[in-house]
Protein backbone atom coordinates (compact mmCIF):
# COMPACT_ATOMS: atom_id res chain seq x y z
CA UNK A 1 0.00 0.00 0.00
CA UNK A 2 1.12 3.19 -1.21
CA UNK A 3 0.01 5.28 2.01
CA UNK A 4 2.49 6.56 4.35
CA UNK A 5 0.32 5.89 7.19
CA UNK A 6 0.73 7.65 11.07
CA UNK A 7 -1.10 6.45 13.33
CA UNK A 8 -1.30 8.11 16.73
CA UNK A 9 -3.57 6.27 19.15
CA UNK A 10 -5.59 9.32 20.48
CA UNK A 11 -7.17 7.07 22.02
CA UNK A 12 -6.93 3.31 22.74
CA UNK A 13 -10.10 2.09 22.61
CA UNK A 14 -14.09 3.39 23.66
CA UNK A 15 -13.94 1.14 26.21
CA UNK A 16 -11.68 -0.14 28.98
CA UNK A 17 -12.47 -3.62 27.96
CA UNK A 18 -11.35 -2.86 24.82
CA UNK A 19 -8.64 -5.61 23.71
CA UNK A 20 -8.17 -5.35 20.61
CA UNK A 21 -7.00 -3.09 18.26
CA UNK A 22 -6.74 -3.18 14.15
CA UNK A 23 -4.44 -0.74 12.14
CA UNK A 24 -7.30 1.08 9.68
CA UNK A 25 -6.23 -0.62 6.12
CA UNK A 26 -3.67 -3.38 6.50
CA UNK A 27 -5.73 -6.59 4.75
CA UNK A 28 -3.89 -8.93 6.75
CA UNK A 29 -5.05 -12.06 8.13
CA UNK A 30 -8.32 -12.49 9.43
CA UNK A 31 -9.26 -8.80 9.62
CA UNK A 32 -11.86 -7.35 6.81
CA UNK A 33 -11.40 -3.31 6.68
CA UNK A 34 -13.11 -1.44 4.65
CA UNK A 35 -11.25 -1.31 1.83
CA UNK A 36 -11.59 -5.30 1.55
CA UNK A 37 -15.59 -4.49 0.88
CA UNK A 38 -14.74 -3.33 -2.29
CA UNK A 39 -13.76 -5.14 -5.32
CA UNK A 40 -10.62 -4.84 -5.57
CA UNK A 41 -8.77 -3.02 -8.80
CA UNK A 42 -6.22 -5.48 -9.19
CA UNK A 43 -7.63 -8.91 -8.18
CA UNK A 44 -3.69 -10.33 -9.47
CA UNK A 45 -1.88 -8.14 -6.70
CA UNK A 46 -4.53 -9.47 -4.23
CA UNK A 47 -4.59 -13.40 -4.84
CA UNK A 48 -1.29 -12.76 -4.53
CA UNK A 49 -0.84 -10.85 -1.57
CA UNK A 50 1.28 -8.17 -2.82
CA UNK A 51 1.27 -4.63 -3.31
CA UNK A 52 3.71 -3.35 -6.09
CA UNK A 53 5.85 -0.53 -6.07
CA UNK A 54 5.47 0.29 -9.93
CA UNK A 55 2.49 -0.87 -12.09
CA UNK A 56 3.49 -0.88 -16.02
CA UNK A 57 -0.12 0.11 -17.86
CA UNK A 58 0.62 0.19 -21.41
CA UNK A 59 -2.41 2.23 -23.02
CA UNK A 60 -0.99 0.72 -26.73
CA UNK A 61 -0.97 -2.14 -28.27
CA UNK A 62 2.89 -1.13 -29.41
CA UNK A 63 3.78 -0.06 -25.80
CA UNK A 64 2.36 -3.26 -24.14
CA UNK A 65 4.12 -5.62 -26.89
CA UNK A 66 7.48 -3.62 -25.92
CA UNK A 67 6.37 -3.79 -22.21
CA UNK A 68 6.22 -7.70 -22.19
CA UNK A 69 9.41 -8.08 -24.86
CA UNK A 70 11.89 -5.74 -22.53
CA UNK A 71 10.49 -7.25 -19.55
CA UNK A 72 11.19 -10.84 -20.45
CA UNK A 73 14.64 -9.81 -21.81
CA UNK A 74 15.57 -8.68 -19.06
CA UNK A 75 14.58 -11.11 -16.31
CA UNK A 76 16.53 -13.67 -17.93
CA UNK A 77 13.39 -16.42 -17.36
CA UNK A 78 10.39 -15.77 -15.17
CA UNK A 79 10.35 -11.99 -14.91
CA UNK A 80 10.14 -11.06 -10.83
CA UNK A 81 8.12 -8.92 -8.86
CA UNK A 82 6.30 -7.70 -12.33
CA UNK A 83 2.86 -5.84 -12.35
CA UNK A 84 1.25 -4.94 -15.40
CA UNK A 85 -2.62 -3.70 -16.09
CA UNK A 86 -4.11 -3.00 -18.96
CA UNK A 87 -7.71 -2.23 -20.09
CA UNK A 88 -7.87 -3.71 -23.57
CA UNK A 89 -10.84 -1.82 -24.54
CA UNK A 90 -8.67 1.49 -24.26
CA UNK A 91 -5.89 0.26 -26.30
CA UNK A 92 -7.22 1.05 -29.73
CA UNK A 93 -9.04 4.36 -30.50
CA UNK A 94 -13.11 4.55 -30.62
CA UNK A 95 -13.73 7.09 -32.78
CA UNK A 96 -17.86 6.47 -32.57
CA UNK A 97 -17.52 6.68 -28.94
CA UNK A 98 -19.63 9.78 -28.31
CA UNK A 99 -20.07 11.09 -25.00
CA UNK A 100 -23.63 10.23 -24.72
CA UNK A 101 -23.11 6.66 -25.31
CA UNK A 102 -20.29 7.01 -22.72
CA UNK A 103 -21.95 8.16 -20.37
CA UNK A 104 -25.31 5.30 -20.50
CA UNK A 105 -23.78 2.31 -21.50
CA UNK A 106 -25.51 -1.06 -22.55
CA UNK A 107 -24.48 -3.50 -19.90
CA UNK A 108 -22.47 -5.39 -22.20
CA UNK A 109 -21.16 -2.19 -23.19
CA UNK A 110 -19.86 -1.33 -19.61
CA UNK A 111 -18.41 -5.05 -19.05
CA UNK A 112 -16.21 -4.46 -22.07
CA UNK A 113 -15.12 -0.64 -21.52
CA UNK A 114 -14.27 -1.70 -17.81
CA UNK A 115 -13.13 -5.12 -18.29
CA UNK A 116 -9.03 -4.41 -16.98
CA UNK A 117 -6.63 -7.01 -16.86
CA UNK A 118 -4.06 -7.23 -14.01
CA UNK A 119 -0.73 -9.52 -13.69
CA UNK A 120 1.66 -9.45 -11.34
CA UNK A 121 4.94 -12.19 -10.22
CA UNK A 122 6.30 -12.32 -7.24
CA UNK A 123 8.97 -14.66 -5.55
CA UNK A 124 8.21 -18.48 -4.03
CA UNK A 125 9.05 -18.44 -0.65
CA UNK A 126 10.14 -21.72 1.17
CA UNK A 127 7.74 -21.79 4.14
CA UNK A 128 9.80 -24.45 5.70
CA UNK A 129 12.61 -22.48 5.56
CA UNK A 130 13.80 -20.45 8.99
CA UNK A 131 14.86 -17.39 6.28
CA UNK A 132 13.19 -16.47 3.82
CA UNK A 133 15.00 -18.36 0.59
CA UNK A 134 13.42 -17.90 -2.69
CA UNK A 135 12.77 -21.17 -4.02
CA UNK A 136 10.45 -20.10 -7.82
CA UNK A 137 8.24 -18.36 -8.55
CA UNK A 138 4.15 -16.65 -8.43
CA UNK A 139 2.26 -15.57 -10.69
CA UNK A 140 -1.06 -13.86 -10.65
CA UNK A 141 -3.62 -13.18 -12.79
CA UNK A 142 -6.73 -11.07 -12.13
CA UNK A 143 -9.91 -9.63 -14.32
CA UNK A 144 -12.27 -6.62 -12.98
CA UNK A 145 -14.88 -5.05 -14.78
CA UNK A 146 -18.35 -3.11 -13.68
CA UNK A 147 -21.39 -4.82 -14.93
CA UNK A 148 -23.39 -1.67 -14.07
CA UNK A 149 -21.99 1.44 -13.76
CA UNK A 150 -24.95 3.90 -12.55
CA UNK A 151 -26.34 7.11 -14.46
CA UNK A 152 -24.59 10.19 -14.71
CA UNK A 153 -24.83 12.58 -11.60
CA UNK A 154 -27.70 15.04 -11.32
CA UNK A 155 -25.29 17.62 -11.42
CA UNK A 156 -23.40 16.79 -14.67
CA UNK A 157 -26.39 18.62 -17.28
CA UNK A 158 -25.85 22.09 -15.17
CA UNK A 159 -22.09 21.66 -15.66
CA UNK A 160 -22.23 20.64 -19.24
CA UNK A 161 -24.28 23.77 -19.96
CA UNK A 162 -21.86 25.41 -18.21
CA UNK A 163 -19.13 24.32 -20.44
CA UNK A 164 -21.21 24.93 -23.65
CA UNK A 165 -21.39 28.41 -22.58
CA UNK A 166 -17.59 28.76 -22.08
CA UNK A 167 -16.20 27.07 -25.50
CA UNK A 168 -18.68 29.42 -27.30
CA UNK A 169 -16.77 32.24 -25.61
CA UNK A 170 -13.58 31.04 -26.60
CA UNK A 171 -15.25 30.12 -30.12
CA UNK A 172 -15.78 33.70 -30.74
CA UNK A 173 -12.37 35.05 -29.68
CA UNK A 174 -10.75 32.49 -31.73
CA UNK A 175 -12.76 33.97 -34.46
CA UNK A 176 -11.48 37.39 -33.80
CA UNK A 177 -8.23 38.66 -36.22
CA UNK A 178 -6.02 38.34 -34.48
CA UNK A 179 -7.92 36.78 -31.36
CA UNK A 180 -6.54 38.15 -27.83
CA UNK A 181 -4.33 35.66 -26.61
CA UNK A 182 -5.05 36.64 -22.82
CA UNK A 183 -8.83 36.21 -23.36
CA UNK A 184 -7.77 32.75 -25.16
CA UNK A 185 -5.70 31.88 -22.17
CA UNK A 186 -8.13 32.86 -19.68
CA UNK A 187 -11.40 30.89 -21.32
CA UNK A 188 -9.15 27.77 -21.96
CA UNK A 189 -8.41 27.35 -18.53
CA UNK A 190 -11.93 28.09 -17.42
CA UNK A 191 -13.29 25.46 -19.62
CA UNK A 192 -10.46 22.67 -18.52
CA UNK A 193 -11.42 23.70 -15.33
CA UNK A 194 -14.95 22.54 -16.11
CA UNK A 195 -13.27 19.30 -18.25
CA UNK A 196 -12.08 18.07 -14.55
CA UNK A 197 -15.47 18.79 -12.79
CA UNK A 198 -17.13 16.47 -15.38
CA UNK A 199 -14.08 14.36 -15.31
CA UNK A 200 -14.77 14.52 -11.28
CA UNK A 201 -18.23 13.66 -11.79
CA UNK A 202 -18.21 11.14 -13.75
CA UNK A 203 -16.37 9.18 -10.69
CA UNK A 204 -19.52 10.13 -8.70
CA UNK A 205 -22.02 8.56 -10.64
CA UNK A 206 -25.70 7.73 -8.84
CA UNK A 207 -27.89 4.49 -9.17
CA UNK A 208 -26.82 0.83 -9.36
CA UNK A 209 -23.70 -0.37 -9.61
CA UNK A 210 -22.63 -4.06 -10.21
CA UNK A 211 -18.94 -4.99 -9.86
CA UNK A 212 -17.29 -8.39 -10.39
CA UNK A 213 -13.40 -9.66 -9.91
CA UNK A 214 -11.63 -13.03 -10.32
CA UNK A 215 -8.28 -13.38 -9.66
CA UNK A 216 -6.02 -16.65 -9.65
CA UNK A 217 -2.30 -17.48 -8.58
CA UNK A 218 -0.21 -19.99 -9.56
CA UNK A 219 2.85 -21.44 -8.18
CA UNK A 220 6.33 -22.02 -10.58
CA UNK A 221 8.88 -24.18 -8.01
CA UNK A 222 12.17 -23.95 -9.82
CA UNK A 223 10.59 -21.74 -12.35
CA UNK A 224 8.96 -24.57 -14.03
CA UNK A 225 6.23 -24.76 -15.88
CA UNK A 226 5.99 -28.64 -15.29
CA UNK A 227 5.69 -28.19 -11.63
CA UNK A 228 3.33 -25.17 -11.91
CA UNK A 229 0.65 -25.64 -9.22
CA UNK A 230 -2.46 -23.85 -8.79
CA UNK A 231 -2.26 -21.59 -5.59
CA UNK A 232 -5.32 -18.85 -4.07
CA UNK A 233 -8.30 -17.84 -6.13
CA UNK A 234 -11.00 -14.95 -5.20
CA UNK A 235 -14.02 -13.95 -6.59
CA UNK A 236 -15.88 -10.92 -5.97
CA UNK A 237 -19.28 -9.02 -6.78
CA UNK A 238 -20.30 -6.30 -5.15
CA UNK A 239 -23.58 -4.40 -6.03
CA UNK A 240 -24.02 -1.13 -4.70
CA UNK A 241 -26.68 1.61 -5.05
CA UNK A 242 -25.95 5.66 -4.16
CA UNK A 243 -28.52 7.88 -4.12
CA UNK A 244 -27.70 11.83 -3.57
CA UNK A 245 -28.75 12.50 0.26
CA UNK A 246 -30.60 16.22 -0.21
CA UNK A 247 -33.39 17.76 -0.28
CA UNK A 248 -35.79 18.10 -3.89
CA UNK A 249 -34.82 21.61 -4.14
CA UNK A 250 -31.07 21.82 -3.75
CA UNK A 251 -31.04 18.28 -5.33
CA UNK A 252 -32.84 20.06 -8.66
CA UNK A 253 -30.80 22.61 -8.04
CA UNK A 254 -27.44 20.42 -8.80
CA UNK A 255 -26.20 21.37 -5.55
CA UNK A 256 -26.36 18.03 -3.48
CA UNK A 257 -23.11 16.97 -2.40
CA UNK A 258 -24.21 14.62 -0.18
CA UNK A 259 -24.89 11.03 -1.04
CA UNK A 260 -25.65 7.56 1.23
CA UNK A 261 -24.20 4.41 -0.71
CA UNK A 262 -25.58 0.99 0.34
CA UNK A 263 -22.85 -1.81 -0.96
CA UNK A 264 -23.23 -5.58 -0.43
CA UNK A 265 -20.55 -8.05 -1.01
CA UNK A 266 -20.26 -11.58 -1.77
CA UNK A 267 -16.89 -12.71 -2.32
CA UNK A 268 -15.24 -15.92 -2.16
CA UNK A 269 -11.31 -16.51 -1.49
CA UNK A 270 -9.73 -20.17 -1.29
CA UNK A 271 -6.62 -22.09 -1.59
CA UNK A 272 -6.80 -24.85 -4.91
CA UNK A 273 -4.45 -27.16 -3.13
CA UNK A 274 -7.97 -27.88 -0.74
CA UNK A 275 -11.35 -27.38 -0.94
CA UNK A 276 -11.97 -24.82 1.92
CA UNK A 277 -12.88 -22.08 1.25
CA UNK A 278 -14.53 -18.86 2.85
CA UNK A 279 -17.44 -17.02 1.65
CA UNK A 280 -18.25 -13.33 2.71
CA UNK A 281 -21.27 -12.07 2.57
CA UNK A 282 -22.69 -8.49 4.13
CA UNK A 283 -22.91 -5.02 3.70
CA UNK A 284 -22.42 -1.59 4.18
CA UNK A 285 -24.39 1.84 4.70
CA UNK A 286 -22.33 4.81 4.22
CA UNK A 287 -23.61 8.46 4.30
CA UNK A 288 -21.56 11.11 3.35
CA UNK A 289 -23.23 14.26 4.72
CA UNK A 290 -20.35 16.46 2.97
CA UNK A 291 -17.37 15.45 1.06
CA UNK A 292 -14.78 15.40 3.84
CA UNK A 293 -16.75 13.43 6.31
CA UNK A 294 -18.39 9.78 5.90
CA UNK A 295 -20.11 7.70 8.49
CA UNK A 296 -20.68 4.05 7.76
CA UNK A 297 -21.56 0.30 9.50
CA UNK A 298 -20.90 -2.10 7.87
CA UNK A 299 -22.06 -6.16 8.92
CA UNK A 300 -20.18 -9.23 6.95
CA UNK A 301 -20.62 -12.54 7.73
CA UNK A 302 -18.11 -14.97 7.14
CA UNK A 303 -18.92 -18.89 6.15
CA UNK A 304 -16.03 -21.39 6.39
CA UNK A 305 -16.06 -24.75 4.61
CA UNK A 306 -13.34 -25.82 7.13
CA UNK A 307 -14.61 -28.58 9.35
CA UNK A 308 -13.53 -26.61 12.56
CA UNK A 309 -14.57 -23.08 11.82
CA UNK A 310 -17.56 -22.07 13.02
CA UNK A 311 -19.47 -19.15 11.29
CA UNK A 312 -18.20 -15.82 12.25
CA UNK A 313 -19.22 -12.27 11.69
CA UNK A 314 -18.34 -8.49 12.06
CA UNK A 315 -20.44 -5.70 12.77
CA UNK A 316 -18.25 -2.29 12.97
CA UNK A 317 -19.49 1.48 12.72
CA UNK A 318 -16.88 3.74 11.30
CA UNK A 319 -16.24 7.39 10.83
CA UNK A 320 -13.57 9.54 8.63
CA UNK A 321 -12.86 13.15 8.71
CA UNK A 322 -10.88 14.99 5.77
CA UNK A 323 -9.05 17.49 8.02
CA UNK A 324 -7.44 19.07 5.56
CA UNK A 325 -5.72 17.24 2.11
CA UNK A 326 -3.59 13.90 3.07
CA UNK A 327 -4.98 14.39 7.07
CA UNK A 328 -8.00 11.85 8.25
CA UNK A 329 -9.45 11.87 11.39
CA UNK A 330 -11.12 8.43 11.75
CA UNK A 331 -12.65 5.82 14.14
CA UNK A 332 -14.10 2.71 14.18
CA UNK A 333 -15.66 0.48 16.66
CA UNK A 334 -17.44 -2.90 16.79
CA UNK A 335 -16.97 -6.28 16.88
CA UNK A 336 -14.85 -8.20 14.11
CA UNK A 337 -14.25 -12.02 13.35
CA UNK A 338 -13.75 -14.17 16.09
CA UNK A 339 -9.65 -14.68 15.83
CA UNK A 340 -8.94 -18.36 15.71
CA UNK A 341 -5.73 -18.01 17.99
CA UNK A 342 -6.54 -15.37 20.68
CA UNK A 343 -10.44 -14.96 20.52
CA UNK A 344 -10.06 -11.39 20.70
CA UNK A 345 -13.39 -9.45 18.40
CA UNK A 346 -13.52 -6.24 19.98
CA UNK A 347 -12.62 -3.67 17.30
CA UNK A 348 -11.56 -0.11 19.10
CA UNK A 349 -9.67 2.35 17.36
CA UNK A 350 -9.44 6.56 17.26
CA UNK A 351 -6.50 7.41 14.74
CA UNK A 352 -5.13 10.58 12.61
CA UNK A 353 -3.95 9.54 9.18
CA UNK A 354 -1.38 11.43 7.41
CA UNK A 355 -1.20 9.84 3.99
CA UNK A 356 0.64 11.08 0.93
CA UNK A 357 -1.55 10.60 -2.68
CA UNK A 358 -3.93 8.17 -1.29
CA UNK A 359 -7.71 8.49 -0.51
CA UNK A 360 -9.15 8.28 2.24
CA UNK A 361 -10.43 4.93 3.79
CA UNK A 362 -13.92 5.53 4.00
CA UNK A 363 -14.66 5.69 0.21
CA UNK A 364 -16.76 3.17 -2.01
CA UNK B 1 -2.69 24.04 -19.29
CA UNK B 2 -3.25 23.97 -22.71
CA UNK B 3 0.34 24.51 -24.39
CA UNK B 4 -0.52 28.09 -26.79
CA UNK B 5 0.98 28.41 -30.50
CA UNK B 6 1.42 31.93 -31.15
CA UNK B 7 -0.08 34.02 -33.71
CA UNK B 8 -3.23 33.28 -35.00
CA UNK B 9 -2.26 29.63 -35.60
CA UNK B 10 -4.43 28.07 -32.67
CA UNK B 11 -5.25 24.86 -33.47
CA UNK B 12 -3.46 22.07 -32.05
CA UNK B 13 -4.62 19.65 -34.74
CA UNK B 14 -5.24 20.49 -38.46
CA UNK B 15 -7.44 18.85 -41.31
CA UNK B 16 -7.80 19.68 -45.02
CA UNK B 17 -9.27 18.11 -47.82
CA UNK B 18 -11.71 18.67 -50.78
CA UNK B 19 -15.00 17.08 -50.93
CA UNK B 20 -16.93 16.58 -54.32
CA UNK B 21 -20.64 17.91 -54.07
CA UNK B 22 -21.48 17.42 -57.81
CA UNK B 23 -24.05 19.66 -59.81
CA UNK B 24 -27.46 18.39 -58.43
CA UNK B 25 -29.70 20.13 -56.36
CA UNK B 26 -29.17 17.53 -53.71
CA UNK B 27 -28.39 18.76 -50.13
CA UNK B 28 -24.81 18.08 -48.71
CA UNK B 29 -24.82 17.66 -45.44
CA UNK B 30 -22.00 17.54 -42.57
CA UNK B 31 -21.28 15.37 -39.29
CA UNK B 32 -18.79 16.13 -36.79
CA UNK B 33 -18.70 13.99 -34.31
CA UNK B 34 -16.67 13.48 -31.58
CA UNK B 35 -15.01 10.31 -30.33
CA UNK B 36 -13.40 8.58 -27.60
CA UNK B 37 -16.00 9.50 -25.19
CA UNK B 38 -15.03 13.22 -25.38
CA UNK B 39 -16.94 16.07 -25.36
CA UNK B 40 -16.23 19.50 -27.45
CA UNK B 41 -17.94 22.47 -28.95
CA UNK B 42 -18.11 22.91 -32.48
CA UNK B 43 -18.28 25.89 -34.94
CA UNK B 44 -19.43 25.21 -38.33
CA UNK B 45 -18.78 28.31 -40.97
CA UNK B 46 -19.60 28.20 -44.84
CA UNK B 47 -17.32 30.58 -46.36
CA UNK B 48 -16.98 32.51 -43.20
CA UNK B 49 -20.66 31.88 -42.42
CA UNK B 50 -21.71 30.64 -39.31
CA UNK B 51 -23.99 27.74 -39.56
CA UNK B 52 -24.27 26.05 -35.97
CA UNK B 53 -22.46 26.20 -32.89
CA UNK B 54 -23.28 23.17 -30.63
CA UNK B 55 -21.96 20.87 -28.01
CA UNK B 56 -22.08 17.28 -28.68
CA UNK B 57 -22.23 15.88 -31.96
CA UNK B 58 -23.26 18.02 -35.10
CA UNK B 59 -25.24 17.14 -38.17
CA UNK B 60 -25.85 20.52 -40.58
CA UNK B 61 -26.56 20.65 -44.04
CA UNK B 62 -24.42 22.79 -45.83
CA UNK B 63 -26.35 23.79 -48.64
CA UNK B 64 -27.62 22.59 -52.14
CA UNK B 65 -24.73 21.04 -54.30
CA UNK B 66 -24.72 23.38 -57.07
CA UNK B 67 -25.27 26.70 -54.51
CA UNK B 68 -21.84 25.79 -52.53
CA UNK B 69 -19.99 24.42 -55.17
CA UNK B 70 -16.41 26.35 -55.12
CA UNK B 71 -17.42 27.09 -51.43
CA UNK B 72 -15.12 25.87 -48.13
CA UNK B 73 -16.66 24.83 -45.03
CA UNK B 74 -14.12 25.68 -42.04
CA UNK B 75 -15.11 23.33 -38.62
CA UNK B 76 -13.38 24.42 -35.22
CA UNK B 77 -14.13 21.71 -32.40
CA UNK B 78 -12.70 22.48 -28.92
CA UNK B 79 -12.73 19.20 -27.14
CA UNK B 80 -11.81 18.70 -23.69
CA UNK B 81 -11.01 15.58 -21.89
CA UNK B 82 -13.68 14.46 -19.65
CA UNK B 83 -13.09 10.33 -20.28
CA UNK B 84 -10.74 9.82 -17.57
CA UNK B 85 -9.98 6.35 -19.34
CA UNK B 86 -7.87 7.64 -21.95
CA UNK B 87 -5.99 10.85 -23.06
CA UNK B 88 -7.35 10.63 -26.80
CA UNK B 89 -9.16 12.54 -28.79
CA UNK B 90 -10.50 12.45 -32.23
CA UNK B 91 -13.03 14.26 -34.47
CA UNK B 92 -15.05 12.52 -37.13
CA UNK B 93 -15.68 14.56 -40.26
CA UNK B 94 -18.59 12.71 -42.63
CA UNK B 95 -19.61 14.53 -45.32
CA UNK B 96 -23.00 12.67 -47.65
CA UNK B 97 -25.02 14.68 -50.04
CA UNK B 98 -22.81 13.93 -53.03
CA UNK B 99 -21.83 11.98 -55.33
CA UNK B 100 -20.33 9.60 -52.71
CA UNK B 101 -19.91 9.88 -49.17
CA UNK B 102 -16.26 11.23 -47.48
CA UNK B 103 -15.33 10.23 -43.67
CA UNK B 104 -12.39 12.09 -42.29
CA UNK B 105 -10.57 11.35 -38.42
CA UNK B 106 -8.75 13.63 -37.14
CA UNK B 107 -6.76 12.57 -34.38
CA UNK B 108 -4.75 14.35 -31.13
CA UNK B 109 -3.96 13.28 -27.54
CA UNK B 110 -3.70 15.71 -24.17
CA UNK B 111 -0.89 15.43 -22.89
CA UNK B 112 -2.22 15.86 -19.32
CA UNK B 113 -5.99 14.92 -17.39
CA UNK B 114 -8.75 17.95 -18.54
CA UNK B 115 -6.57 19.20 -20.84
CA UNK B 116 -8.39 20.25 -24.29
CA UNK B 117 -7.34 20.50 -28.16
CA UNK B 118 -8.61 22.55 -30.57
CA UNK B 119 -9.20 20.93 -34.07
CA UNK B 120 -10.04 22.65 -36.99
CA UNK B 121 -11.00 21.22 -40.19
CA UNK B 122 -11.01 23.34 -43.80
CA UNK B 123 -12.03 21.39 -46.49
CA UNK B 124 -13.04 22.72 -50.04
CA UNK B 125 -15.95 21.82 -51.98
CA UNK B 126 -15.49 20.90 -55.17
Amino acid sequence: MRRLATMLALAAGFGAAANAQEPAATGQGNQVVIEDLRTPTSPAFVVLDVAPASVERPEKPKALIANLLSTAAQSEGFPKNYALEVAPYWLKSHPNLQFENYQRPSIPQSIIRTLTLSVATAPLVDPEAAEATTIGSRLGIGFRTTIVGGQPNPRMKAVLDDLHNTNVRLQNELDKTPPDEAIVKKLTGESEALGKIIQSLDQQRVGWFVTAAVGQAWNFPADSIEQQSRDRWGVWVTPAYRMLACVRKIRDAGDCKSVIDFIAVVRSTGDADDDERDWDIGGRLLWEPRPEFTISGEFLRRRSTEEDRSSTERTVAMLEYRISEGLHLFGSFGRTFEDDDTRRTLVSILGVSLGFGANPTARR
Amino acid sequence: MRDFKRGAEMADVDTTGTYTVGTGNGEVKLAVIIGEGQIGTTRVRVSGIELVTATGPVTVTVGKAAAIKGKSVFVRTIVNDVNSLTNDMSVTYHFSGGPSPQLKVAKGKVTAEGRLLIFEGTFSLA
